[in-house]
């Protein structure tokens, strides 16, 4: 069985790109979230191995969604999804303990090298 | 390589929402330019829209959404503030990217010059804040030299912290770091590595300074000196635990390094690293780009019609229909065993829960079939902002029963007659501020757009509180294109609006009087099976209404026999049906036959002869009154057989050009009946009389 991994995204496009590449490279989805409130019930009840997490979400950011689960887990492993132009914002979930970060648009490789390295 | 075109559909049903979102915002932030909340909505949708764009490699669109995202981020952090020339721009761009989405839809490929005059206005209003030329981030990445760890800007006071630390027992590191050449967001990346390394250590200095580095402000190579405890292998383990490196290399400080000539220190890969070759290309270029690839000759588009028509379907009615469907399976079963034993009883009973079954199936899927009509509504309040903005008019569109449902088909064929008449009422009908106040009116102009169902129809009326129309402006404009306009009643000479080529605009604008006319829309409307009625008061107002069927694949029919072939005739243009005797009823004039209907004279259509069908002998015959477009006309068919409720097929396109069908349906006895287009054929005995 492969790593589970919470995705975490408003976007249901963007879930399901990424759900793709993690699951063609041997990952295993463990449960989708659209919203930083999702993100810290679904990561309590499925304590995945590692979260995709989108910065920019309505309601509960991401970054506040970051802060939530470390708050639960202080040992979580939480990569952030960003886009470009959002440096401060991923510095910010950078002190608030993001492992990495990925930007988009996605790039399988870079993706996978990000996680790969987070989970080792 | 992953195949986007997976998502297309997805992307395209998203993108949707969210360009209808950000239409709606803007238009509120225009009234509320204050509301911090709306900017960081509209903000979100604007992100991921950009986000969406990239990943599906329209790099065209991405590069808009972009320029126009960093407009909202002014908005938002107060540098910019919300006036309607911005917001303009903003729906220009808006426009400009629902273009690109149908350019993308039908799979053309874009260029930048789509967009080139948008981000030049984009990037003036950028540099009026920034104060400096924005340009193109060009990460053109220079011919790399070898990575070396010799630091070249040390000061003294770096090296008495070193040899400090170092009579604590600490290591001094001399690194140097190479990011991937496509690295994004290097800035944060570096503060990352940093971090990292700063939960073991100290980062004492670094080349270029922390804050170019941490605003990416660097090429791929930046060097650091670094503290720690740690011995080499563990420093080097936690720089590996980075991603996005292409190479990097440590070792121990040597404070005569420094100075003066370099001594190279060797390039060490980082460990995983598949790709070598020094010069990467951007990321946005890695990407797969499966539509925007040329097609070869010959080859099927990937996407059927590029259009896979989607609905948005209440999951309730889902589960509802599954719920029918499985009910049914049931009686299938009680079917199939009544008839094994033979059992009449048996079977009637499940016929009578199967056919109930179906018929609620069938309503179900009509209902499934059916949108609000807010789909094509939604639009509208930023159109006539637009308006009244370009027109110099102040005026407020006013909508009710935007959630009334009509058929798929109908709701998307409705918006660009709607779009028409909106138009034609912002122009022609409301008047100027300053005339409206002369006259006692409100200064700002009211159109109201409702929707309503009545019984098995829509009505959809547009209404508009300006000027009416008069019957003598009219006229003159009429007689002046030639228009023969004598004996005709004020009712008469109002409806001329729906004369082909007629327009009552004084000179062309872009707004209406595009050489359409509201014939056009009365047109389409007709195709969609509805009819159009206009009333106006002069000074007071004009009201459209629409009226339109629920649905367009099931209608009430009148099924007849001409000749002995048999016919569906819609029930919804059917006035009267009278038996009359051929000889007797129908009077001859010296070009046309007529009958007297209701104290008028109307036209006669022989539909055997039409049709070319032999007709029966018998001089019995039945008239069916039909209504079409204002007139009476008598449909003279041989044989009634009844009203039922009749499935439309469509017909084949070569058939379509008939124009005497609107369709086909499956009788009782499996047998194929065409559907009579009652409006084209009464229109094709008009012009034929002309």
């Amino acid at each position: 069985m492969g790593k589970k991994v919470l995705i975490v995204d408003d976007a249901v496009f963007m879930r399901m790109k990424l759900k793709d590449i993690l699951e063609k490279n041997g990952y295993e989805v463990a449960d989708e979230a659209q919203n930083g409130q999702e993100a810290i019930d679904k990561y309590q009840a499925t304590k995945p191995d590692l979260v995709t997490m989108d910065i920019t979400m309505p309601d509960v950011d991401g970054i506040e969604a970051l802060k939530g689960i470390k708050a639960f887990d202080g040992g979580a492993k939480v990569v952030m999804c960003s886009a470009m132009g959002q440096q401060e914002m991923v510095m910010e979930a950078i002190k608030a303990g993001a492992v990495d970060f990925i930007v988009k648009p996605f790039d399988t490789e870079r993706v996978i090298k990000a996680l790969d390295k987070a989970l080792s | 390589m992953d195949d986007n075109s997976v998502y297309r559909d997805l992307f395209f049903e998203e993108s949707d929402d969210h360009l209808q979102q950000l239409n709606d915002n803007v238009l509120e932030l225009e009234s509320e330019p204050d509301n911090m909340d709306l900017v960081n909505e509209i903000f979100r949708s604007a992100h991921t829209l950009k986000g969406m764009a990239a990943t599906m490699g329209y790099d065209v669109m991405t590069k808009l959404t972009h320029k126009m995202e960093n407009m909202f981020d002014f908005f938002k952090s107060g540098k910019l503030k919300v006036n309607s020339d911005y917001i303009s721009l903003i729906f220009k761009c808006l426009d400009r990217l629902s273009q690109l989405i149908e350019d993308l839809r039908d799979e053309k490929e874009l260029s930048n010059q789509q967009i080139e005059d948008l981000l030049a206005e984009l990037e003036k209003v950028e540099s009026s804040v920034t104060g400096k030329k924005t340009t193109a981030a060009s990460q053109t990445s220079t011919a790399q030299s070898p990575l070396t760890s010799v630091q070249e800007q040390l000061e003294e006071a770096d090296l008495d912290v070193i040899q400090k630390a170092a009579a604590e027992g600490y290591h001094a590191y001399s690194i140097a770091i190479r990011l991937d050449a496509g690295t994004l967001l290097k800035g944060p990346r570096v503060f990352l590595i940093m971090e990292k390394l700063e939960q073991e250590g100290d980062v004492i200095h670094t080349e270029p300074s922390v804050d170019l580095l941490e605003n990416g402000d660097f090429e791929t190579d930046f060097k650091l000196v670094f503290l720690t405890k740690d011995n080499l292998d563990e420093v080097k383990q936690n720089i590996e635990g980075n991603s996005e490196l292409a190479a990097f290399c440590a070792e121990e400080f040597a404070e005569q390094k420094h100075y003066g000539a370099a001594v190279k220190s060797q390039l060490q890969a980082a460990k995983p690293q598949p790709q070598t070759q020094p010069a990467a290309k951007p990321v946005a270029k890695a990407q797969p780009k499966p539509v925007q690839k040329p097609r070869k000759k010959g080859e099927k588009p990937a996407h059927n019609n590029a259009r896979n028509q989607s609905i948005r379907v209440d999951l309730t009615r889902l589960d509802r229909f599954l719920n029918l469907v499985s009910e049914l399976v049931v009686y299938r079963n009680q079917l199939d065993d009544a008839s094994k034993r033979n059992s009449e009883e048996e079977v009637k009973d499940s016929l009578e829960q199967v056919s109930r079954l179906t018929s609620e199936l069938q309503e179900l899927v009509l209902k499934i079939r059916m949108q609000q009509v807010s789909v094509v509504f939604t639009r509208f309040p930023r159109m006539v902002r637009d308006l009244a903005r370009d027109l110099g008019k102040e005026m407020e569109l006013v909508i009710e029963g935007e959630e009334t449902e009509l058929d798929k088909t109908v709701v998307s064929e409705l918006s660009e007659p709607l779009i028409h008449l909106l138009r034609n009422s912002a122009d022609h009908g409301i008047e100027q501020p300053d005339v409206r106040e002369q006259m006692g009116k409100p200064r700002k102009g009211t159109i109201k757009l409702s929707a309503y169902q009545e019984g098995n129809r829509v009505n959809i009326t547009l209404e508009d509180d300006g000027k009416g129309l008069d019957p003598q402006v009219m006229k003159e404009s009429a007689e002046s294109k030639g228009i023969d306009t004598t004996g005709m009643s004020d009712d008469e000479l109002i409806h001329l609006i729906f004369h082909p080529g007629f327009s009552t605009a004084k000179k062309v604008t872009n707004i209406s009087g595009r050489g359409v006319g509201l014939d056009a829309v009365m047109a389409k409307i007709g195709e969609l099976g509805g009819s159009l009625e206009m009333k106006t008061e002069l000074h007071v107002g004009t009201k459209f209404i629409i009226k339109l069927p629920l649905t367009l694949s099931i209608i009430q029919a009148l099924m007849v026999k001409i000749g002995a072939e048999v016919f569906a005739v819609p029930l919804d243009v059917v006035e009267r049906v009278v038996m009359i005797n051929d000889e007797k009823d129908l009077i001859k004039t010296s070009d046309q036959e007529v009958y007297r209907f209701q104290e008028e004279l109307i036209p006669v259509i022989r539909t055997a002869h039409l049709l070319q069908i032999p007709d029966t002998a018998s001089t019995k015959k039945f008239a069916i009154i039909v209504k079409s477009d204002h007139s009476y006309h008598a449909v003279l068919v041989s044989e009634l057989i009844g009203q039922q409720e009749i499935v439309i097929k469509k017909l084949d396109a070569a058939l379509q050009k008939l124009q005497k069908y609107q369709g086909a349906t499956i009788i009782g006895n499996g047998a194929v009946a065409l559907i009579l287009d009652i409006n084209s054929i009464c229109q094709g005995k008009k012009e034929s009389q002309k």
